[in-house]
């Protein structure tokens, strides 16, 4: 599932989204972009490429507020990005609460409680391989699609805005009748998350917002007001990648940041060639969640004002039961029927289409490869004249 | 079906490129992604064998019912295999110890992970069969 819309008028079919898809989820039909849900895992690096805003995240408005009594924002530790003191920190927190929230409490102590049991986590659990801590979603998923040989790595905790959510709405439930609870999120992924939840039957967050979309709003309510707020340290560190590996001691954490970096190192943990280290931090956003495609500032002046902020910040984490933090695994679900020889035959007969395509992977014909048109043209949904190249080429010969 | 690649001495910049190859092929006949762990993590070690000690060689992948490889280099051979199967036994030079290869759990990782394993060496060459139940 996936809250990236699509708009027909602003596309310029430029094919850039199709070629920069990490999973192939986007092909071009009927001169429709298409994203397929079961591939997609909300990176959002089509939405980067995308040179016309044509795709686009929708998230909640402030007008769904008014279907609540008692209004709660969650807002993402990241947004501490923007700020180097606690000062800037308070003032951005009252800016937020004027937007017409009750309460404003932000994830840090969450993330926190988070960051220490995965410390203690890891001090006990050793195991042969390397452990995969990601509170990515996009980075989850992706291992879900291309990588499900690594999902038994993953260490299974629940998404923090999840166990957020569900902590508070039950502490608060005596506090009025219709309580709304409002996600502000730093990514297109943890957007997707409140909507579509990943493991959970269902989400407690209500609604899910765009913290870029409000930022018109926030950057008018700022002022000398505050709202006090308690940030915590160790939260800090977990969204932070070049911070992550302060509190684990001796033990050895890698951490890639970043789709790319993501992708290489999965790459090499599949050959078990990351075996010496403890930890794999992975985060699908430059520098970890403070890069977040959905904020307003730029992931390197983010990481340093975190270096600066945390200093100021508190040390006591969110009251939570370990258990808590643990939630629904998703395994590798191989159920492939067809015996190896029948899936021979359509390997060899695909292989024998690839060679015949001309390789440029130019995504003209509407998908993302010439692998993926030629087990198109295998299932009869394309033909070799979809191929723009060689229908060039043939015109050219004739002539 | 029979795919064949050649491995060249000492050529470290390519190290497990051909692992990479094969795992993607793996992945393309949507092979159980269990049974490709250890099918990928055993030719990684054998590829980086060959670059690191033998003359280079050829690596043959068969794919019928089950899936075999095999490896075969021009030698020097391996002078003492029980002494080479011992974990952590290693007899890599300090070059590819200084870029994390030459562990010596190369051979014994390859074995706990196949199905089917064997192996003869002379000075002329080694040859590594692998074979690795697919269903």
């Amino acid at each position: 599932m996936t809250v990236i819309s699509y708009t027909l008028e602003k596309c310029q079919k430029c094919m850039k989204c199709l070629r920069a898809c990490p999973t192939g989820a986007i092909s071009l039909q009927d001169s429709r972009v298409k994203i397929d849900s079961e591939k997609c895992t909300n990176c959002a690096t089509c939405m980067e490429a995308c040179v016309s805003q044509g795709l686009q995240a929708k998230g909640s408005t402030l007008a769904d507020l008014e279907n609540y009594d008692y209004k709660i924002a969650l807002v993402s530790t990241a947004i501490f990005g923007e700020c180097s003191t606690l000062a800037q920190a308070e003032s951005l927190m009252m800016a937020i609460k004027k937007l017409g929230f009750d309460e404003v409490i932000n994830l840090s102590s969450y993330d926190g409680a988070m960051y220490e049991e995965m410390v203690r986590y890891v001090g006990v659990n050793r195991q042969q391989t390397t452990l995969i801590a990601s509170f990515c979603p996009a980075v989850n998923r992706l291992i879900e699609v291309r990588y499900p040989i690594l999902l038994s790595n993953i260490v299974p905790f629940d998404y923090i805005a999840e166990v957020a959510a569900r902590d508070i709405k039950e502490k608060r439930k005596d506090l009025a009748k219709n309580t709304g609870i409002f996600l502000l999120c730093e990514c297109v992924a943890k957007l997707t998350l409140a909507k579509y939840p990943y493991g959970n039957e269902f989400s407690s967050i209500d609604h899910a917002m765009i913290l870029a979309d409000l930022f018109p709003q926030i950057s008018r309510n700022m002022n000398n007001e505050r709202l006090a707020t308690t940030i915590n340290d160790k939260g800090l560190c977990n969204v932070t990648s070049c911070l992550y590996e302060r509190d684990f001691g001796d033990k050895k954490v890698v951490v890639a940041d970043g789709l790319s970096k993501v992708i290489t190192a999965l790459e090499l943990a599949e050959f078990d060639r990351l075996k010496d280290c403890d930890l794999l931090f992975l985060s699908g956003c430059i520098n970890g969640c403070v890069g977040g495609n959905l904020l307003w500032g730029n992931p390197f002046r983010s990481a340093n004002n975190i270096k600066h902020l945390i200093k100021e910040a508190n040390e006591s984490v969110a009251n939570i039961n370990n258990n808590d933090l643990y939630g629904v695994t998703v395994a590798s679900t191989f159920n492939e029927k067809r015996s190896l020889q029948e899936r021979l035959a359509t390997f060899i007969k695909i292989n024998e289409y690839v060679e015949k395509l001309p390789g440029y992977d130019c995504g003209a014909c509407g998908f993302h490869s010439c692998r993926a048109m030629a087990e198109e043209i295998l299932a009869k949904r394309a033909t070799f004249d979809d191929c723009r190249i060689l229908k060039g080429n043939g015109v050219k010969n004739e002539s | 079906m029979e795919y064949t690649y050649t491995i060249i001495k000492d050529d470290y910049a390519n190290a497990g490129k051909v692992s990479s190859q094969i795992k993607k092929l793996f992945k393309d006949l949507q092979i159980n992604p269990d049974i490709i762990r250890r099918m990928a993590i055993a030719c990684y070690e054998a590829e980086i064998n060959m670059i690191i000690h033998s003359y280079g060689g050829i690596i043959k992948l068969t794919i019928d019912d089950e899936v075999h490889f095999i490896f075969k280099d021009s030698g020097p051979g391996i002078p003492n295999i029980d002494l080479a199967l011992q974990p952590g036994y290693s007899t890599a030079d300090e070059r590819a110890r200084e870029l994390g290869f030459g562990a010596g759990m190369g051979l014994s990782n390859i074995k706990r992970v196949s199905d089917e394993f064997s192996i003869e060496s002379c000075e002329k060459g080694t040859v590594l069969t692998l074979g690795f139940k697919v269903l």
